[in-house]
Order: C-alpha cells, then sequence, then structure tokens
C-alpha cells in the first residue's frame, strides 16, 4: 500500500505531511520511508524532519523557497522496497521492578486483577517499536504495550518523578529521560541514562529502534549504575536487519 | 568579566538556539524576541546570531569589571550607568569597573544585551542558549560571571531590521494544521476575539485567557513548533514559544508568522491581542 500523504504548508519555513491519524506499523514504515528518501535526496534544502505517528514536519533552510520545495515533494514518488531498508537496533533497556522504585507497581496490579510477578512478566515479555522521539529530549515514544497493562494516568501528577523511571501512562508506556513531574503509574526504574548531551549521539533511543526491558535485581541496578558512572557499562543492543 | 549583582526576574544568555535536534526531543530555543537579539548585534559589529543576555520584566545589576562597548534593545528599560541615565538602542561605551542598572520595562518584557566581541559561554549541542537540561543551567543567578572577549569592531552593520513594535497588538497568523477541527463558531471567536496575556506565561508557552469559551479535540500526538497555538479539549488556548516541547496532542489551530513570535515576546501579563488570519500560500503548486 503507498499511500501519497497530504502537503500543507505549516509555518512560513516548514512543510508537513500527514497520513491517516492512527498508530499503524504500515503507515510508520511509510513515514520511515519518506524520512530517508528526504534526508537523503533533499539534504541541501532541508534541516531537519520531525516524525511523529502520522505526520513528517520539514524544516526547510532559510534559503530555501517552501513554494520551490513543495513542488519538488510533489512530483516525489515513493516506492516500498526500492529504498533498502535501514537496519535499526534492539535495545535492551535493564529495569528493577522492585517496589523502592515501581512505586506504582501494586496500584497497576490491582486495578489490572493481575500479581505484580504477572506485570512484571508482561511488561518484559513484547518488543517495543520506538515511533518517534519528542514530549521531552530522548523520550521515546513506544508502541506495543499488552493491553492488559495499561493503566489511566494519575489524576493528581507527582511534582517530581525520577529520571529514569518506567512507567504505564493510559495505553502507553514510556521512560523519563529527567527528572519532571507526571502522571504516569512508575512500575520500575532503569539505571540507563536516555539523554546525554556529551554523547555523540545524544539521544539513547532513535525513531525505528526497538527495545526491550529486561529484569534485573537491585544488586544489579546499583553495579550497572556505577559501571555507567565509570563509563565501562556497554549497552545490550544488536542490530536488526529486516 | 561581567558579574550579575543582582539576578533580575529572569535573565539568559541566548542565541538563535540549537537546529537539528528537534527529532531527538530538543525544542530550538533561542532569544524571545529574536529581532531584538539581531538588532543589538548588529549595532555592535557583532555576528547577528551571537550570543547576547536576554533580560525579562524585572532587570539585573551587572558589574562590569573591563571595559566594553554594548548596545541594548528591545523593551525599554530603565538603565542607570554608574549613577547617570544610559540610553538604550545605541552602541554605549562602559569604562572599566562600572556598574550597569537594568530596573523595570516602561512597556514591552524583553531587552537584549550584546557585548561588542564574543560572549564566551560554552555551546552545548552547537549554541550558547540556556535551557533545562541541555545545559547545566537556565537561568543566570547572582554571583554568577559572564565572560567576554572584546574585538574592536569599527563599526555597526547595517541591516534592514526594524524594532519589535511594542504597542501593536495585532499578531498575524495563519490557519493551523488542526484550524478544520474548530467548528465555525469558535473559528469566528478565535478571528474577532480579544485575548489577555496570562501571568503563567513564559520561554515554554504564552497562556491566553478569554471570555466565551470554545474548544477542539485532542489530537494523536504531532509535530509542533514555535508560534503554534493549541486549543484543547478544555477551552484552553496555548502559544507555544521558543522551549515548547517538539511533540504534542491538542489541536494547532493557528500558528503565528516569524514576526508575530517576536511581537508576542514582548507583550506582559495583562496585555491584549488579537488575531488576523493571513492566507497562506496555495498547497498545489499552479
Amino acid at each position: 500500500m503507498n499511500r501519497i500523504p497530504t502537503f500543507r504548508w505549516y509555518s512560513d519555513q516548514s512543510i508537513l505531511l500527514e497520513w491517516p491519524a492512527k498508530i499503524d506499523e504500515s503507515i510508520h514504515q511509510e513515514i520511515m520511508d519518506w524520512k530517508h528518501l528526504l534526508e537523503e535526496v533533499y539534504r541541501d534544502e532541508i534541516i531537519e524532519l520531525v516524525i511523529t505517528y502520522n505526520a513528517i514536519l520539514i524544516f526547510i533552510k532559510p534559503e530555501v523557497d517552501p513554494s520551490e520545495f513543495l513542488k519538488k515533494l510533489h512530483r516525489v514518488e515513493v516506492k516500498s522496497g526500492v529504498i533498502p531498508k535501514k537496519p535499526h537496533r534492539l535495545i535492551e533497556v535493564p529495569v528493577c521492578y522492585d517496589t523502592e522504585f515501581g512505586i506504582d507497581l501494586e496500584h497497576v496490579a490491582k486495578v489490572n486483577q493481575l500479581k505484580i510477578s504477572e506485570v512484571i512478566q508482561l511488561h518484559t515479555q513484547p518488543i517495543y517499536k520506538a515511533y518517534f522521539i519528542g514530549f521531552l529530549p530522548g523520550f521515546p515514544y513506544l508502541g506495543g504495550l499488552d493491553p492488559r497493562l495499561a493503566t489511566k494516568r494519575k489524576v493528581a501528577p507527582r511534582k517530581i518523578i525520577e529520571q529514569g523511571a518506567v512507567g504505564i501512562g493510559g495505553a502507553q508506556t514510556g521512560i523519563y529521560p529527567g527528572n519532571y513531574p507526571g502522571g504516569w503509574n512508575i512500575i520500575g526504574r532503569t539505571p540507563l541514562s536516555l539523554f546525554d548531551v556529551r554523547m555523540k549521539q545524544p539521544s539513547l533511543i532513535m525513531a525505528g529502534d526497538t527495545i526491550r526491558f529486561v529484569a534485573i535485581s537491585k544488586a544489579e541496578f546499583e553495579l550497572i549504575s556505577i559501571e555507567i558512572k565509570a563509563g565501562t557499562y556497554t549497552i545490550e543492543n544488536e542490530m536488526i536487519y529486516d | 568579566m561581567i558579574k550579575l549583582l543582582s539576578s533580575g526576574l529572569y535573565t539568559s544568555i541566548q542565541d538563535n538556539g540549537r537546529s537539528g535536534f528537534r527529532s531527538i526531543g530538543v525544542p530550538v530555543g533561542g532569544a524571545m524576541d529574536h529581532n531584538s537579539m539581531q538588532i543589538a548585534n548588529a549595532l555592535v559589529g557583532n555576528s547577528l546570531n551571537a550570543p547576547v543576555i536576554e533580560i525579562t520584566g524585572s532587570g539585573p545589576i551587572l558589574w562590569f569589571e573591563t571595559k566594553s562597548n554594548i548596545a541594548i534593545t528591545g523593551a525599554n528599560f530603565d538603565l542607570t550607568l554608574n549613577d547617570q541615565s544610559f540610553e538604550m538602542n545605541q552602541v554605549m561605551e562602559i569604562p572599566p569597573k562600572s556598574t550597569l542598572r537594568i530596573g523595570n520595562a516602561k512597556n514591552g518584557l524583553r531587552a537584549y544585551l550584546a557585548v561588542q566581541g564574543e560572549i564566551k559561554v560554552p555551546k552545548v549541542l552547537g549554541s550558547s542558549s540556556l535551557l533545562q537540561d541541555v545545559t547545566d543551567a537556565s537561568v543566570l543567578k547572582k554571583g554568577d560571571s559572564v565572560q567576554f572577549k572584546e574585538k574592536r569592531l569599527k563599526e555597526s552593520k547595517d541591516t534592514n531590521l526594524t524594532p519589535t513594535s511594542l504597542d501593536h497588538p495585532i499578531l498575524e497568523v495563519y490557519q493551523g494544521p488542526d484550524y478544520d477541527k474548530m467548528n465555525e463558531a469558535a473559528q469566528q471567536k478565535l478571528a474577532h476575539g480579544l485575548f489577555k496575556v496570562g501571568r503563567d506565561s513564559n520561554r515554554m508557552a504564552y497562556i491566553l485567557e478569554y471570555t466565551g469559551i470554545f474548544y477542539a479535540e485532542e489530537i494523536l500526538t504531532a509535530p509542533v513548533q514555535p508560534g503554534t497555538v493549541q486549543l484543547t479539549p478544555s477551552g484552553k488556548l496555548v502559544v507555544l514559544m521558543r522551549d515548547a516541547q517538539t511533540t504534542g496532542g491538542y489541536s494547532r489551530v493557528l500558528q503565528l508568522t516569524a514576526a508575530s513570535i517576536n511581537i508576542l515576546a514582548q507583550k506582559r501579563a495583562g496585555e491584549e491581542v488579537q488575531f488576523k488570519i493571513i492566507d497562506l500560500p496555495s498547497n498545489t503548486p499552479s
């Protein structure tokens, strides 16, 4: 299925491409195909692209005429299979689900009529896809949460949620990249840093990556934290060639 | 070297922001009134997007250890240099060991202080703009010092920049991507209403208060940018500004032009604005 997105001006120097508004694997793949093509072919005109579930926002360089660029866009034809799929990474994210970190673990279990051990099992079982990064630096929008774990956001958000907190907000799951207020239900914590400006790639997770949560003990959490501080920890990941 | 003897309401270092990291959730940031920043830099002969000190509402007291030439543009602030009044919008020579008191703005909200030469603030992700969780600090505090390297530059740069209007209540805007998610009545209210800048407005977003509620439905999380006007299901009207997040789940009903963002950046809590919707160029090439 090769849908053509709608094009529209958004601001003085940006163009928005939109697909039907839903969270859908095939739409996401089309978006990734378009993204790779645009970044490759229009490298000289584009500052960068921002993608979400069903859109691409193209920020155009100040010296480029957006009308001219829009004309070029209308002539673009993206066929899937023609652009070689870029490999993505499968990243293992270690999470300690100890109730000291998982302050809402009991609540999530109770609301969904599960045992705590079942919550952990259902959370660590899937391979999640990072559809895009947004909201906060390094924050991944993950798809694939088991519907049995969906838990409404808290009515009164907490003033501070610790960096690395792993949470469930409605039908979404994610990881807080810093200390921020939030209404998610916190079920664990990862010692990994999702965003670090000193790194060559500041965001740990990139759009298109897949991740798996792996349960670790408190002792392992402490050990990994020490290794990260010392710069000796290697994040488990593998390249997946589709 | 410049030292802050007092911090002022909200004083920070800004340039034209960090571009190229929106896709990992990092807002571009940068000077709220981009135009005034460029005029200040042009006056002292700096490159237009060199880092400047952004001053908000109530200004800091600055100690200049060494001599320098500076220019301050933007809102009309009360300025005294060593107990003598000091002019805005022109290059002024500051003798060594001087105290510059930046008081309150008579109208407008933000001013930009450019120092002839180079303000030396570490660049993070390509920019000196301060931003929470990207740079170590998000504001300058009492006791902080700002280093600069004096460069003797010969003359002001010629630009065709005109000062940001401080008295104009009308913001030119385009229809946003979700404009059609409002009903006809809401569209009318947006086009003809008066909106008051709310107290909680800041570098991330301006809240606009109004009477006679209207609203729009939530959307699937979508890309947003500074100047995007969001309308929530509960009727909250928000204009995203420089430090706003890069994606959002509320209807994007309007988009400010680049010039309008600078104008809004000078509006204070309680001031009123109106929208004037102008046409976007055609989406279909002729």
